[in-house]
């Protein structure tokens, strides 16, 4: 009856396939690390010189903003002078320049605004080391509430609020193995909710 | 109409004044008498905001060119259908637009929030009408849309072209009152913390406000990227302009807000982050209006640009100041009852996904604004587009991708590692499967193949939640699998709405990715009886159409796209191999495998009176991937220079759309048993609800 039943059912004895061998899961684990990082170092490399003429233009036109058009880059822009650098871009691909001295190129011409995205360099460190120092700093500052809230709790857990050992509760359902996860994981929290409710009452009377 | 229009705005001015006023003094004095009168007048904005907007309206269908405004934006020859839009189109009509929206949402908070509130709720209407009084304010003294002329015009000047569009009714309302509707989430957190009365009371109203504004934001940008890509051509949908970055940035805190309010109302947990982020959701709204009335940054919206801009800058650093200072002031009552027991617990999650959405917002802000850093530190301009917020953004968002995959596993207080991982298995399987799957089709993009990995991840992680959920049903219920999951989402709407809007955001994700990855692009200039053929696409120039009229200059492209056996055209892409050229023409001749699959008639226009030339682009579209056809040039010798984009999966950016709206209609859906647990927990009965307990109840 469930059709969509069975790539589920498929998955689950894949996995746990995999689960019950060791070995199994030793190689499988392996052969994905391994795949990962050949797959990491291969794929992050590309070259210039791997990518076809009209690839490269097309590259470069996302790199650059059109100097007449308010906030569009060459690939997006219709004007006439994008059409045009367009041009220049692919004369002077043909030519053999890098794409770092046809940036260049246009950067004499038309100033720095040209970049659609600032070169790391000098002054302009600063906008690419921001988004790490942002992304750093708030990581710091979420660590430091996230161990703050820690170490309260445990100052307070010493003190009070025993009856959370309700938690360790363990459901016991004997259904096959996939659901039986689901039902205790709901069970658990079902009966935390109840036994906190209870708790409570019991303080409400005492 | 001029008159009652401009009365309309003073008496704006004048109820929004007293209804502040009205408000504070009567909280302050403890007179209900003064505190309801305030209230009602708010319904008294929202009565005269309707005035001036209807007179507006009126203006414009009587052609009444002695108000500028109307001369400015409108002519005779004007579709009478484009009337309202018109009405937004322009700066001064925009802002009465947004008081309107404004004072509308204002008046159903107001009415809407429940009674245990009212110690807060004099402050919150006082913080609303501030609002609105600046609104009226500004509309009275510097921009009114009811100007008159002293010499009245025989015709109106009309509307800028680019606007005359469907899309016009939906994009730019909807971001414009999305905006201004964050107004009500902040004025109730702020109106409960200025009343002292701190409790969670203000969290459900401003839940709900939130994610109305979140969700209108959220349709409103998907709009404006579906209109950009179908219809504008410029060949993309999403271009980190200033004016998208403004306004998704405070969609990205509002996305955190709503996440982490969650955590307040189910664990009490939260309270002073729930206060900053919706502050910083607000100051980023003023923000970004700010820069939508023109002036500091260059963007390609800036179509109401004016000199308001620094005036709505300087409300914003008033609402920051203000936000700022209501906080400082009420920090020590904003502690919280609890702390997050183990980092392995779903309060833990959303701590990263705020941490997360606040780096990419941060970013974001950033890079908006380090072009006026450059300027002001070294008088260098710089720009800062697409390029840049790809690289830096981009990792981050991949990061929250795979976060949505592990928070919804994670059950609130804590859970064991043995349970985690076992919850872990099917998803990162599958995540596995697919690095294995795309390496083996030979798809070997880093960050393309870890996107779609972690889009796998956590879109495994969602079904896997449901699967089991329905499956429970299923079995012990005896339920259909269709009921079952129904009755499974029904239970706890929040949540399994929360889960739907996830998969609209991985949609989006998978669109992103093909098209930002794997797009190809060739331009070429070709004739009448040409092809030119690109990947497994031959299209055909079959035919031209003019309609030169004295305003405008129209022409068409008729374009026949067909699918085609590469072998077929083995020799002619050798050659252009050779050569580096992605694709190639040739004389249209139809060979043995060619096979139609599209027309397309892609236009373009060139406007006299404005100078300007407006692209609608030619999309053959299917799940795997668009073809994209704009005719950027028609040539003196006859010829059209295409351009030509192959985006792949490109479609389900605007699937999206519908799931995401479907999600959050069921997570805004009001829910009698979940409310009673909040209410309870609220009433200091505590319970702490797992809601799976919740949807096995029913």
């Amino acid at each position: 009856m469930l059709t969509f039943d069975e790539p589920i059912a498929m998955w689950t004895r894949t996995i746990l396939l995999v689960r019950g061998h060791s070995k199994l899961r030793f190689w499988v684990g392996l052969v994905l690390a391994v795949s990962a990082v050949v797959f990491g170092v291969v794929g992050a490399c590309v070259w210039e010189e791997d990518l076809t003429t009209d690839q490269r233009v097309y590259q470069l036109s996302t790199q650059l903003m059109c100097p007449v058009c308010d906030g569009q880059t060459l690939d997006q822009s219709q004007a006439q002078l994008s059409l045009d650098m367009q041009e220049v871009i692919r004369r002077k691909v043909e030519d053999g320049e890098s794409n770092a001295e046809i940036r260049e190129y246009f950067v004499d011409r038309y100033g720095e605004v040209v970049l659609a995205s600032p070169n790391a360099g000098g002054f302009n460190l600063v906008v690419w080391v921001m988004p790490l120092v942002i992304f750093v700093g708030g990581a710091l500052l979420v660590g430091n509430a996230f161990l703050n809230m820690r170490r309260q709790r445990r100052a307070g857990s010493e003190s009070s609020v025993k009856g959370e050992a309700v938690d360790d509760v363990e459901a016991t359902v004997d259904v096959d193995d996939s659901l039986g996860e689901y039902l205790e994981r709901a069970d658990r929290e079902m009966t935390v909710a109840i036994g906190r409710r209870e708790m409570t009452k019991g303080e409400d009377k005492g | 109409m001029d008159q009652i229009g401009t009365t309309a705005i003073w008496l704006g001015v004048a109820v929004s004044a007293y209804a502040v006023v009205a408000s504070l003094v009567g909280a302050r004095a403890g007179v209900g008498e003064l505190v309801v009168s305030g209230r009602r007048a708010v319904y008294m904005a929202l009565l005269v905001a309707f005035v001036g907007s209807a007179a507006l309206i009126v203006a414009f269908l009587t052609n009444d060119f002695s108000i500028e405004y109307v001369a400015n934006n409108s002519n005779i020859v004007m579709g009478r259908g484009y009337t309202l839009v018109a009405f937004y189109a322009a700066n001064e009509g925009s802002l009465l637009y947004i008081t309107l929206a404004l004072a509308l949402m204002a008046s159903i908070s107001v009415r809407l929030a429940p009674h245990r509130f009212s110690a807060a709720m004099p402050y919150t209407v006082a913080i609303l009408a501030v609002v609105l009084a600046f609104l009226f304010g500004t509309m009275a003294t510097l921009a009114n849309p009811f100007e008159t002329l002293s010499v009245v015009p025989p015709d109106g000047r009309g509307i800028n072209p680019l606007l005359l569009h469907p899309g016009m009714y939906s994009h730019p309302p909807l971001i414009m009152s999305g905006l201004v509707g964050i107004t009500i989430p902040f004025a109730f957190a702020s109106g409960a913390l200025i009343s002292g009365e701190y409790g969670d009371d203000w969290v459900d109203i401003a839940r709900i406000f939130a994610i109305v504004m979140w969700g209108i934001l959220g349709i409103g940008m998907l709009l404006g990227a579906w209109w950009a890509y179908t219809i504008l051509g410029w060949g993309g949908y999403w271009s980190w302009d200033p004016i998208e970055n403004v306004a998704m940035m405070p969609w990205l805190v509002l996305t955190a807000f709503i996440h982490s309010i969650m955590v307040q109302r189910r664990r009490g947990m939260f309270r002073m982050w729930n206060i900053v982020l919706i502050g910083i959701a607000f100051v980023l709204a003023q923000l970004g209006m700010s820069i939508n009335r023109g002036g500091s940054v260059v963007s390609v919206h800036s179509f109401a640009e004016s000199s308001l801009g620094l005036l709505f800058l300087s409300f914003m650093v008033l609402s920051l100041v203000f936000a700022f200072g209501l906080f400082v002031w009420r920090y020590p009552r904003l502690r919280s009852e609890r702390a997050i027991e183990s980092f392995m617990s779903r309060e833990a999650s959303f701590l990263v996904n705020n941490f997360l959405l606040l780096v990419v917002t941060a970013i974001t802000l950033w890079g908006v604004v380090y072009p006026l850093v450059s300027g002001l530190a070294r008088d260098v301009d710089v720009s800062v587009s697409a390029p840049y917020f790809h690289r830096v953004n981009g990792p981050v968002l991949l990061l929250i991708v795979i976060v949505m995959g592990i928070g919804p596993l994670l059950p609130w207080r804590r859970t064991s590692t043995r349970s985690l991982k076992r919850w872990l298995m099917a998803p990162l399987g599958a995540a596995a499967l697919t690095v294995i799957g795309l390496v083996a089709f030979g798809i070997w993009e880093f960050w393309a193949v870890l996107g779609f990995a972690a889009v796998v991840f956590a879109l495994v992680a969602v079904l896997e939640e449901w699967w089991m959920g329905a499956r429970a049903r299923i079995v012990n219920m005896g339920e259909m699998p269709w009921v079952a999951w129904w009755r499974l989402i029904n239970g706890n709407r929040p949540r399994h709405g929360g889960y739907i809007v996830h998969v609209a955001v991985l949609s989006v994700a998978i669109g992103v990715i093909g098209t930002q990855f794997f797009d190809q692009r060739y331009d070429a200039a070709i004739g009448l009886g040409e092809s030119l053929v690109l990947d497994d696409y031959r299209i055909e120039y079959v035919d031209k159409r003019i309609d030169d009229r004295p305003d405008r200059l129209a022409q068409w492209a008729r374009i026949d796209v067909y699918e085609i056996d590469p072998s077929d055209y083995a020799v002619e892409q050798a050659a252009a191999d050779a050569i580096g050229k992605a694709g190639f023409t040739v004389v249209t001749e139809e060979r043995p495998g060619d096979r139609l699959v599209g027309e397309l008639d892609p236009s373009h226009e060139f406007f006299r009176n404005f100078n300007q030339v407006s692209v609608r682009s030619g999309i053959k579209t299917s799940p795997v991937e668009d073809l994209y056809v704009i005719p950027r040039d028609f040539l003196e010798d006859e010829r059209v220079s295409l351009a030509v984009s192959i985006n792949p999966l490109a479609m389900w950016l605007w699937i999206a759309g519908p799931i995401f709206l479907v999600g959050t209609v069921v997570a805004l859906w009001p829910h009698p048993a979940l409310e009673r647990v909040a209410r309870r927990r609220r009433s200091g009965e505590r319970v702490a609800t797992g809601e799976p307990a919740v949807a096995l109840e029913s």
